[in-house]
């Protein structure tokens, strides 16, 4: 008895591990094949007015309409939440260069990304399935293949590209304003002398540093926009396969940007 | 029509096991017309012989290399784009023209459409008319040889119709452009088509008249 229930849970979390591990292999295909798709395209024809079309809609909509209200409030409640109360506390007994340093990591490199991430997935990652789904069930997905359009190139890689340079241009500017946020609540609350902290600030990053920041912040954008596309073009024939679709896109999305930040958290 | 070139020959041609076999000729700039009586459905037929799907046995040959455009009654125009950026967009994908020259032709094909007041209007904004207009010009951009349409009608009151009717007519007298539609109207089959070819769900038969279909195919008029 004890044993068959054994077998059947192990039997379950196989069965669980081998289809997690086949969607993702399909996701990582999916990514590489428009990527690779996308790029062809582009070396062939480098007059891409409908590309790039394409691309400053999505910059607009995920990077520069999330911008106002949404980041600007995030960042200032994390710069009072975190920052501030950090720089508070720790001031007492580390150096200022230890402060700065420790909120650099924590905030910028960690923080950062996560917090963007999770703003680009509610906003626009959410709103990428709903679209190409209703798409897919309209037939316009199929009306574009017939006039010989690559929905790959159409619809999936402006995407991937709009939502990677959004994602690094939002942490850039969550970063800037959660600090300075902190850094002006603290001088607020406790001294005035505390915007010593501002110049600190500006040398406390290193290349590599900041490169590693690029490259974390180029990948949770890839990740956000391969699940919203994938999900939305697997959209096939009901309505009532969009919210399923626009939910695991969501939840495969977070799920990825944790395990993405935290394999740049061991580096 | 002895001059008249061919564009596609379909030699016992089936799309789907249990179909019937279709052996027929689509000249250029004709009208041709499929019926059936009840169970076939002729979309995979226009389909096969649009090369979207290869037929699973005989053969379909295109004597000369063919552009060739598909519109049917379940696709839509992007949702998302103007009626005019959605006539731009294939030419502009396939980087047929320059742009400016891309801009103009569109433009074109949305006055010669009676389009041009749709021209910055979303698709969720137009009438079934207007959009099955916009998307024929939409599959005209790109110049083809011979152009699909099945269901043409689907969803349109009679004055539609006509004025649709009207339009399609014209492409094959004035563009000369080949049209290969399927259920069409009585009416309008008997007005327009030069060829019909006629599927009884046991064989197709091909006429060149609308009274040949009157005289040997009653049946059509019983199913109404």
């Amino acid at each position: 008895m004890l044993i068959s229930s054994i077998q059947q849970i192990i039997s379950s979390l196989g069965h669980w591990l081998i289809h997690s591990l086949s969607a993702f292999f399909s996701e990582l295909q999916f990514t590489f094949c428009v990527f690779y798709r996308g790029f062809l395209y582009n070396r062939q024809h480098t007059q891409n007015n409908i590309i790039k079309k394409v691309i400053n809609a999505q910059i607009i909509f995920s990077g520069v309409d999330a911008l106002f209200p949404t980041l600007f409030i995030f960042s200032l409640l994390i710069g009072f939440s975190v920052t501030a109360q950090f720089i508070l506390f720790f001031q007492s007994f580390a150096t200022e260069q230890e402060v700065i340093t420790v909120l650099t990591h924590f905030v910028v490199l960690q923080l950062s990304p996560i917090i963007t991430s999770m703003i680009l997935i509610a906003r626009s990652g959410s709103a990428i399935t709903v679209e190409i789904g209703n798409m897919s069930i309209n037939h316009e997905i199929r009306g574009l293949a017939i006039l010989g359009i690559d929905p790959y190139i159409y619809l999936a890689y402006p995407r991937f590209i709009g939502l990677v340079i959004s994602q690094i241009a939002l942490a850039i500017y969550f970063s800037i304003f959660s600090m300075s946020f902190g850094i002006l609540f603290s001088a607020l609350m406790d001294s005035l002398s505390n915007v010593k902290y501002f110049h600190i600030l500006i040398n406390s990053f290193t290349i590599s540093e900041l490169i590693l920041f690029i490259i974390n912040n180029a990948i949770c954008g890839t990740a956000i926009a391969a699940y919203a596309c994938f999900f939305g073009l697997n959209v096939k024939r009901s309505s009532t396969e969009i919210p399923q679709a626009t939910q695991k896109a969501i939840v495969n999305s977070l799920i990825a940007i944790l395990f993405i930040n935290t394999f740049f958290a061991l580096l | 029509m002895p001059d008249t070139p061919v564009l596609i020959h379909a030699h016992e041609a089936v799309p789907v096991s249990s179909y019937p076999a279709l052996n027929c000729t689509i000249p250029a700039a004709t009208f041709v017309c499929f019926k059936s009586y009840q169970l076939v459905k002729l979309g995979v037929y226009l389909q096969m012989l649009a090369n979207h799907n290869l037929p699973i046995s005989g053969t379909i040959d295109y004597p000369k290399p063919l552009t060739i455009a598909y519109v049917d009654e379940k696709i839509q125009l992007i949702s998302s784009l103007s009626g005019l950026n959605n006539l731009k967009l294939v030419a502009e994908y396939h980087h047929l023209d320059t742009v400016k020259n891309i801009n103009e032709r569109a433009k074109q094909l949305l006055e010669q459409f009676n389009c041009s007041h749709i021209s910055h209007e979303l698709p969720a904004f137009m009438t079934n008319l207007e959009k099955m207009l916009l998307l024929i010009a939409r599959a005209l951009i790109a110049e083809p040889d011979i152009l699909f349409i099945e269901k043409p009608f689907h969803g349109l009151n009679m004055h539609e119709h006509n004025i649709l009717g009207d339009h399609l007519i014209s492409l094959v007298t004035d563009m000369k452009l080949t049209i290969v539609s399927s259920d069409t109207t009585l009416a309008f089959t008997e007005k327009a088509a030069q060829n019909i070819i006629y599927c009884d769900d046991k064989m197709f038969y091909s006429y060149n008249h609308w009274d040949y279909i009157k005289k040997n195919h009653n049946e059509i008029f019983d199913a109404l």
